[in-house]
């Protein structure tokens, strides 16, 4: 059996190719505000490994619509060989750049696509558009109505009663906003067209559920690798005297905010890659990031922890190891393990959220003397590091392949971008600490913290 | 499944360079997306590795030379606590503590660190020695470290092989020394047990073997014989009359070591064994990239993107007059796509003066279109709803207006609520579009 295939049609510059755009989670199509942008028909197949699943046709925007339907109507036969004009409209006029457009969008209905024609309700009816509609009725082929809204003036209601006279159904979808939950409800809209799409279309419901989540299992392992190499990351510098001097300090710490820099861009890059926002580049990986350094104090407002949240993080962290030691003495330590160690961890976390970097000289024994910067000791930045890469993350999960704006970030302090829970904080402390470690951490426990990230990716949404 | 396939596809991962279609493909190509997830990974790496030189290689020497010394040791255990000169009974609580006691506590603390590896086993030297090992290695050749877990469970292998080892060692160094001699064994100790207590604890210990071998079990009367004191050089006279029935000890030794020593301790080096081959399957699904090679090769490669080009629209260029200047009245006056209802309230709207007007598109057949427009003369107003961009439909009757008037002003109209004012987006697409088709007696009253 053929795979189900859909031509998504409609007046020009209604917001077809933003649909498209958006359902096959490609942002390369060229969308703008210029009519006939679109003017050759494309496809955009769902395929999992190399076998199409289902098909979608971005199509150009109806240009001759009066002057189809009246050569349709010329040749006017019974309801039931409608589309047999319509075919012999497509095969004569196959060659004429005048109908070019219509030729594009009627041939893949005439192989069988069913219709999904795009109107934009913010715009007010009119009936120039019934030709298009009578044309596509022609064609006899499964078809529903979607209703975009490109600005905010709302003609919905006589939209809706237009339609209803040629579609039975009809569906509102903005593929600026819509979430991906919208997304699958689209497309079980389309598995309803045919009793024999409908198997198809809920395989690919399951497959980009799939998908989803692979992707958002990739993010995770993305921000992972970014926060353990960074708070892993060491550096060096040759000092020829027994004490570095504050060039050189200084010299090292711009090396090192530098490449922590570097692992951040790498990893958005990536993440976008993953989440097929290729489009997205330069303007998209700053983000707003560019006005809001890594290493600021405003980032660190708007992402990290407040001294408070840290210190109860940091606290409860070590409390917890001391407390699996009283665990070990079946408590006949009176509970001091936990005591000592929240006040350890209190300690840390209170001093360790001003100071960035440590740097220490060594090798002075051996002769050869250098500076070291790292591993991280900053127990807020895994944090900061951590709230921007969620914000990213989780900002172009919900960005509309079909968008070719920026994102912005909304600083204020009440939209705080982290909203790690307590319990969440704690959890992640501990790999934090671990990390922090000159050791290297096993695979294990990264998959622990990636699933823990997983989690609220997952969660998030 | 050993270490050195582990080091061996842990470097070959290291290397590997494939792409996820490649990983996949290999999958459904040998449909082993059923198999276990280690079996996929063994499978993927045989597949792959015959011409690969690695580099990295595990160091067993080192452990076999830490079993060669187990069993050395027991061996020379067994002969150095046996070693019998004749003038006085072997005092069988040395050989009984460490064919008994010593793996019956190793034992138990093997059985802790089963449960709970990563805490207990530092406590074995075994670790200790790996780790030096592989500190050693490191400079000599690449190595590499082995995640926790592995490596306690290795330590726990290990241990169980080596006290094996000498506990084998112990009983052939016994049977040599028994076969040689003829050893006399006693017991002596400094505690005060009397020969009853220790009879009931041998007998008790006896009861695992009771049913298969009866004669190794102890009597009282020799347990009371064979206990002697030694006061100075010499011991008690009736140890010496009774000297030859001391060897009989030999038996419930030979069973209690096999026993304690080798059959309890190959139970537990089963269960070791099958702890390490576990880890070692989970260590390796935990390699950098294995995951990821994993889940390259079991989920579906799923793409919606276009394999397209696609054709990029060049916007036309072009000139079209602007103009300001409102006409006092028109010859004719027509509006594009608006009802008859429509052109009317917008004529009153804007007061508007037409010798006559017309609607054209929407609803009007073409045909009645052309009829209209034949019956252009002087200067038309073209009325146009701004929000709807110009389709080619527009142009052509565009055109045909132009063709049939001298001059055709167009007049771009936003909403009603708006006062009509267009806005700018769409009043630069409509001067774009016609611009492009250079007609001269047309402009756009802005």
């Amino acid at each position: 059996m053929k795979h189900p295939t859909f031509a998504v049609v409609g007046h020009p510059n209604k917001g077809k190719s933003s649909i498209v755009s958006s359902l096959s989670l490609d942002d390369s199509i060229a969308i703008s505000n210029t009519p006939g942008t679109t003017h050759t028909k494309r496809s955009f197949p769902l395929k999992v490994d190399g076998v199409i699943i289902y098909e979608l046709f971005d199509t150009p925007g109806f240009q001759r619509a009066r002057a189809v339907l009246a050569w349709l109507e010329m040749h006017a036969v019974s309801a039931d060989k409608k589309h047999t004009v319509v075919e012999a409209f497509v095969q004569q006029h196959k060659d004429d750049p005048k109908f070019h457009d219509e030729i594009e969008l009627l041939e893949p209905i005439l192989e069988g696509a069913g219709i999904i024609y795009v109107v934009d309700a913010s715009k007010p009816y009119s009936s120039e558009y019934e030709a298009e509609m009578e044309i596509l009725r022609w064609c006899n082929q499964p078809s529903m109505a979607l209703i975009n809204h490109i600005e905010e003036d709302d003609f919905t209601q006589e939209w809706k009663r237009a339609l209803g006279h040629y579609f039975k159904l009809i569906r509102t979808y903005n593929p600026m906003q819509a979430t991906y939950k919208e997304h699958i409800s689209i497309l079980e809209s389309m598995a309803h067209l045919n009793e024999e799409w409908t198997q198809s279309i809920q395989d690919s419901i399951a497959l980009f559920e799939k998908h989803h989540q692979q992707m958002l299992q990739e993010c995770s392992s993305v921000i992972v690798d970014l926060i353990y190499s960074t708070l892993h990351l060491k550096l060096k510098l040759p000092i020829k005297t027994d004490h570095a001097t504050q060039e050189e300090e200084l010299k090292l710490q711009e090396e090192y905010k530098t490449k922590i820099r570097q692992l951040e861009t790498k990893s958005y890059k990536r993440i976008a890659d993953i989440l097929h926002h290729n489009r997205l580049d330069k303007e998209i990986f700053d983000l707003g990031f560019e006005e809001i350094d890594l290493f600021s104090k405003e980032s660190a407002s708007i992402f990290g922890l407040s001294k408070k949240e840290l210190l109860i993080t940091t606290t409860s962290s070590g409390a917890l190891t001391g407390a699996g030691v009283d665990l070990l003495f079946a408590g006949h330590t009176g509970f001091l393990g936990a005591a000592i160690g929240g006040i350890v961890g209190g300690i840390g976390g209170y001093f360790g959220f001003e100071e960035l970097f440590k740097t220490e000289i060594l090798g002075k024994k051996l002769g050869e003397k250098y500076l070291q910067i790292g591993p991280m000791q900053n127990r807020n930045f895994p944090y900061i590091l951590l709230g921007r890469s969620l914000f990213y993350a989780k900002k172009l999960l919900n960005y509309s392949h079909a968008k070719r704006d920026t994102l912005t970030i909304d600083k204020t302090e009440e939209n705080r971008l982290n909203i790690l829970s307590d319990k969440e904080r704690q959890q992640l402390e501990k790999y934090h600490k671990l990390m922090r470690s000159k050791k290297e951490l096993d695979a294990a426990k990264l998959h622990e913290y990636e699933q823990l990230i997983l989690k609220k990716l997952t969660n998030d949404q | 499944m050993n270490l050195q396939s582990y080091y061996k596809i842990k470097e070959f991962l290291e290397q590997e360079r494939a792409t996820k279609e490649e990983h996949r493909a290999f999958a459904l190509k040998h449909k082993i997306t059923s198999l276990p997830k280690y079996k996929q990974l063994l499978f993927w790496f045989e597949k792959h590795t015959p011409n690969t030189i690695f580099t990295y290689s595990y160091s067993s020497t080192a452990k076999n030379i830490l079993l060669i010394i187990a069993f050395v040791l027991g061996f020379l255990s067994a002969i150095t606590l046996l070693s019998y000169s004749g003038d006085k009974p072997v005092n069988i609580i040395y050989f009984f503590a460490l064919a008994v006691v010593l793996p019956l506590i190793s034992m138990f603390l093997s059985l802790l660190a089963l449960l709970w590896p990563k805490h207990l086993t530092p406590l074995f030297l075994t670790t200790w020695l790996e780790k030096l090992i592989a500190k050693i290695s490191e400079k000599s050749h690449r190595t590499i470290a082995f995640d926790t877990t592995l490596q306690a469970s290795y330590s726990l292998f290990l241990v169980q092989f080596s006290s094996l080892l000498f506990s084998i060692g112990l009983l052939i160094g016994f049977f040599l020394t028994i076969l040689t001699h003829d050893i006399a064994f006693g017991w002596s100790t400094t505690l005060q047990i009397s020969a009853k207590a220790f009879y009931e604890f041998l007998h008790t210990l006896s009861f695992a073997f009771t049913e298969f071998c009866p004669q190794s079990v102890i009597s009282l009367e020799l347990v009371e014989k064979s206990h002697y004191f030694r006061l100075g050089q010499s011991i008690s006279a009736e140890m010496q009359n009774n000297a030859a029935l001391f060897g009989e000890w030999w038996k419930f030794l030979a069973c209690s070591t096999l026993f304690y020593a080798i059959f309890l301790r190959l139970i537990f080096l089963f269960v070791a064994y099958n702890k390490f081959q576990k880890s070692l399957k989970q260590s390796l699904l935990h390699l950098p990239k294995a995951q990821q090679l994993l889940e390259d090769m079991n989920e579906p490669i799923i793409t919606t993107q276009s394999q397209e080009d696609e054709v990029v629209y060049k916007k036309p260029t072009g000139d079209v007059a602007n103009t300001k200047k409102q006409e006092k009245s028109y010859s004719t006056l027509l509006g594009w796509t608006f009802t008859d209802e429509e052109l009317l309230l917008t004529i009153d709207a804007l007061q508007l003066e037409a010798k006559e007007h017309f609607s054209l598109g929407g609803a009007k057949t073409l045909q009645e279109d052309t009829q209209t427009i034949t019956k252009l003369q002087k200067n038309t107003l073209l009325l146009v709803k701004a929000w709807e961009i110009p389709t080619m439909e527009f142009i052509d009757i565009l055109q045909e207006i132009a063709h049939h008037s001298d001059h055709v002003t167009l007049s771009l109209l936003g909403y009603a609520k708006n006062a009509y004012k267009a806005n700018k987006k769409d009043i630069t697409v409509w001067e774009e579009k016609i611009a492009a088709q250079n007609l001269k007696n047309v402009s756009i009253k802005l």
